[in-house]
């Protein structure tokens, strides 16, 4: 059984209908790029996941567990779901430590010196232990996506969705973000990424999806999307990607 | 390039340098002069015929001379400032660099402009000045009898202990108050909206309804009601439910403000956390919140200082009641301007710190 599945979803905003009976299985350990042209609903999908937005249609279940209709208790879903977003969304008005520990102590209710332990574990991993007591408008932009990265992973969450994390960043500062996830990936954390990075894409991914139209119009491997497509959209897609410079 | 784009480019520089000729504001220099010296005369005459009244009205020459000398000798800096900007502008008239020249001239407009804004401000002093002394000074007697403003000061500052009192109390409720109404204002769904629903009506009425009226209302109708506790409360105990139901509903229209600008991904990333809906309010929106609307609170706590005066309409001995009683056991008003003494002297300190406040906002935004 795989981790999350999306079986035929439906939403729409008004009469703008973004997604259309979308289909997707999430395996366990897996990391599943989502790429597709702007405005073709990556970021609806991550948001519909971790139910930040609801489904009209069709089901979305995790373990299992059918996650999406009335009832389902989001505080305890959103502890296995972590998502990152592409603004960062840090809390201005705490530092990083504070920030990192604030979902630990408030949701888990973690002891404070355990949060703070582990924090700081997490931070020196990233780099960033010295920047723990800073607050985030200090701190670089690739420097608060990576804070942003480990807020979510200190829920331990089962799942981690990451919406663009890189497109905000300056070409520079990108890598070191990637750098993160790469990590996480070698250490089977499972993960979505909605990404313009094909590169890193096609490096990291397990699982490459097109969306066009509000459904996965295709998915294969990495191999297969990038080297050898299939559907003529992919293909098109790709060309403009291609003669753009940036795969 | 071509020829024709090149002379049209060196007719595009001749026509530049022919607009851009060095400004001397001779005309303005001269107003600014003209202007400067009918300020003087006026402020003179002022003087003049005030001192002659007061040496009149038994006060001593010597001082009241000197005293008098004191504004005449500073509307003549101004004149002084005015013959200034007129030698620069001249001077800029008659030099042949062009880069001085320009410097003179901007020189000779700024110092200008600011002998005429002194003059200006001279002349409304002049105005006010000769308000206080026409009819025999009868508005000097009828508001500022200084013998009554002394003998009177004690007594009231201690009937202001009231006031301080009643704005102290109100203004704790209150802030607490307004933050219950604003967050069930802003409370999501379709679950929120009878309460929502409530808090908006609720402030809808207690902003449309006069203070005055809200106190005059409560300070004589619970008593009436019979109701056990409410109906003898003390008059100081009514007036501070009255404004704390006014303030309330204003207060909580400041909170609403607050917790609106932040903006609504602040909310997504708190409840991603798994953080619940108060929770996300209390440790994410409202600490947020309340940053931006310290300035506009502060202009409330103002305006509540100032409204504890109308609890005088029900009887409550404040300052502003026990003025009026000394006033009219005095004909005379001079007790009730020692109230307004005290009330101006207290908000003043404090509307300059918010203005301070939101200029170093303002200066921090620049920057950052
Ligand atoms: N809250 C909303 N209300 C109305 N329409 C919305 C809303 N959110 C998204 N949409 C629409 O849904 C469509 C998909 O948006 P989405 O943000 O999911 O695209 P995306 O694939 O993430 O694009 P990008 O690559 O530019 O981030 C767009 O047409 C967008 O205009
Ligand atoms: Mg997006």
């Amino acid at each position: 059984m795989a981790l999350v599945e999306i079986d035929k979803a439906y939403k729409h905003y008004g009469s703008v209908s973004v997604l259309n009976g979308l289909s997707l299985n999430i395996e366990e350990h897996q990391v599943v790029c989502l790429i597709g042209p702007s405005g073709c609903g990556k970021s609806t999908l991550l948001r519909c996941i971790n139910r930040l937005e609801t489904i009209q249609k069709g089901e979305i279940r995790l373990h299992g567990d059918r996650i999406t209709g009335p009832g389902v208790d989001l505080d305890v879903l959103r502890r296995e779901i972590g998502i990152v977003f592409q603004g960062y969304n840090l809390f201005p008005h705490m530092s990083v430590i504070e920030n990192i520990t604030l979902g630990p102590l408030k949701v888990l209710g973690m002891d404070r010196s355990e949060a703070r332990d582990k924090g700081m574990a997490l931070l020196s991993r990233i780099g960033l232990a010295h920047k723990a007591d800073e607050f985030p408008d200090r701190l670089s932009g690739g420097q608060q996506q990576r804070v942003a990265i480990v807020r979510a992973l200190m829920m331990d969450p089962a799942l981690l969705l990451l919406d663009e994390i890189t497109s905000a960043l300056d070409p520079e500062l990108v890598s070191e973000v990637l750098d993160i996830v790469r990590d996480l990936a070698a250490k089977g954390m499972t993960m979505v990424l909605a990404t313009h990075e094909m590169g890193f894409a096609r490096e990291v991914a397990d699982k490459v999806c097109f969306l066009q139209e509000g459904v996965v119009y295709e998915e294969g491997p990495p191999s297969q999307i990038f080297g050898n497509p299939q559907g003529e959209r992919t293909k098109a897609f790709l060309k403009r990607i291609i003669d753009a410079g940036r795969l | 390039m071509n020829t024709s784009a090149v002379l049209a480019n060196v007719e595009r520089a001749n026509q530049w340098r022919a607009r851009s000729k060095v400004r001397a504001y001779g005309a303005l220099t001269w107003a600014a002069f003209s202007i400067t010296a009918i300020t003087f005369l006026a402020v003179a005459a002022t003087v003049i015929s005030i001192a002659q009244f007061m040496i009149q009205e038994g006060w001593s020459t010597g001082p009241v001379w000197i005293a008098g000398l004191v504004p005449v000798a500073l509307s003549f800096l101004v004149v002084a400032g005015a013959a200034k900007a007129a030698r620069f502008s001249s001077k800029a008239r008659s030099s042949a660099e062009v880069y001085e020249a320009r410097a003179l001239g901007a020189k000779a407009a700024e110092a200008s402009w600011k002998t005429i804004s002194y003059s200006v401000a001279f002349l409304i002093l002049c105005a006010l000045a000769w308000f206080m002394v026409v009819n025999d000074a009868a508005v000097s007697r009828t508001f500022f009898d200084m013998d009554l403003i002394v003998r009177s000061a004690v007594t009231v500052i201690k009937a202001f202990g009231t006031n301080v009192l009643i704005f102290a109390v109100s203004a704790v409720l209150i802030l607490v108050w307004a933050l219950v109404i604003a967050i069930a204002r802003t409370l999501p769904g379709e679950a929120g909206r009878p309460i929502r629903t409530i808090a908006i009506i609720y402030s809808d009425l207690f902003r449309g309804l006069p203070a005055i009226i809200t106190i005059y209302l409560i300070g004589f109708g619970l008593p009436l009601t019979n109701l056990p506790i409410l109906k003898d409360l003390s008059s100081n105990a009514y007036a501070i439910i009255a404004l704390t139901l006014t303030y309330g509903a204003y207060t909580s229209e400041v909170y609403r403000a607050g917790i609106e600008s932040v903006h609504p991904s602040q909310i997504a990333a708190a409840r991603s956390l798994g953080l619940s809906y108060f929770r996300t309010m209390r440790y994410v929106i409202v600490p947020q919140a309340v940053r931006g609307i310290i300035p506009p609170l502060m202009n409330n706590c103002i305006s509540l200082q100032k409204d504890t005066a109308l609890v005088a309409i029900i009887g409550t001995i404040d300052a502003f009641n026990q003025s009026k009683i000394i006033a009219s056991n005095n004909f005379n008003l001079s007790a009730v301007t020692t109230v307004a003494i005290i009330f101006i002297l207290i908000t003043i300190p404090q509307a300059r710190f918010v203005d301070k406040l939101i200029e170093r906002d303002r200066s921090k935004r620049r920057s950052g």
